[in-house]
């Protein structure tokens, strides 16, 4: 139980670190969404952000698998 | 409302990127499948895996977003982030987080860091007053042009 709460406290801390280096520049509301290209699971198909510009309105919903 | 619902409401209206990012919790990190937290897992969110690896590579990571993909059956084409990490760094987005990006390339809803911060209803809510503005300003704009 112990090893479990300090692995906790220690992956938590290292996840604030990393929303505190780079939450600092996410792009807040009005600001410009930074542009991106990526691949699908298959690496065979690709997208870009900017495709749907004028077009679409996007929604980004960004998760892993746990 | 989930996620698998609001795709299908907006499905054609909205164009919707999942992203697939760095685990959040694989067997060899932050590991949430043993013990109580196991437990708890598995009856409240079964849809959420607890034997993964963190992916090492392209291909190991693309292989578990295809399973992610097939499992949770949202039948929308999911992309994956690369090894470095650059667009889940350029958003913030770990572990878990929903953008509204509009017409004009801006933001237009951020939402909070997940896991608390992941609100769908959030997100349909952003969608609907958008999607209500764009059209008002067609409307206008056709009005003007009729003129």
């Amino acid at each position: 139980m112990m090893n479990f709460i300090t692995k906790s406290v220690h992956y938590r801390n290292k996840e604030v670190n990393w929303q505190k280096k780079y939450g600092a520049n996410a792009p807040e509301v009005g600001a410009l969404a930074p542009d991106f290209e990526l691949h699908d699971v298959s690496g065979k198909h690709s997208v870009q952000l900017s495709d749907f510009r004028e077009k679409k309105p996007v929604a980004l919903v960004f998760g892993s698998f746990t | 409302m989930s996620l698998r619902e609001l795709y299908q409401s907006y499905n054609g209206l909205v164009q919707f990127l999942p992203i697939y990012i760095r685990e959040a919790h694989p067997v060899d990190g932050w590991w949430m499948g043993g013990g109580i937290m196991g437990k708890m897992v598995k009856k409240y969110s079964p849809a959420v895996a607890v034997d993964v690896y963190d992916p090492l590579t392209i291909e190991e990571r693309r292989t578990v977003a295809n399973r992610c993909e097939t499992i949770l059956q949202y039948a929308i084409r999911t992309y994956v982030d690369e090894m470095d990490d650059h667009v889940s760094k350029l958003y913030a987005a770990k572990p878990t987080r929903l953008y509204l990006v509009g017409l004009d390339g801006r933001v237009v809803y951020a939402g909070g860091i997940g896991p608390y911060g992941f609100k769908p209803n959030e997100l349909k809510r952003a969608i609907d007053t958008y999607l209500r503005l764009i059209t008002s300003e067609t409307a206008k704009r056709n009005l003007l042009y009729s003129d």
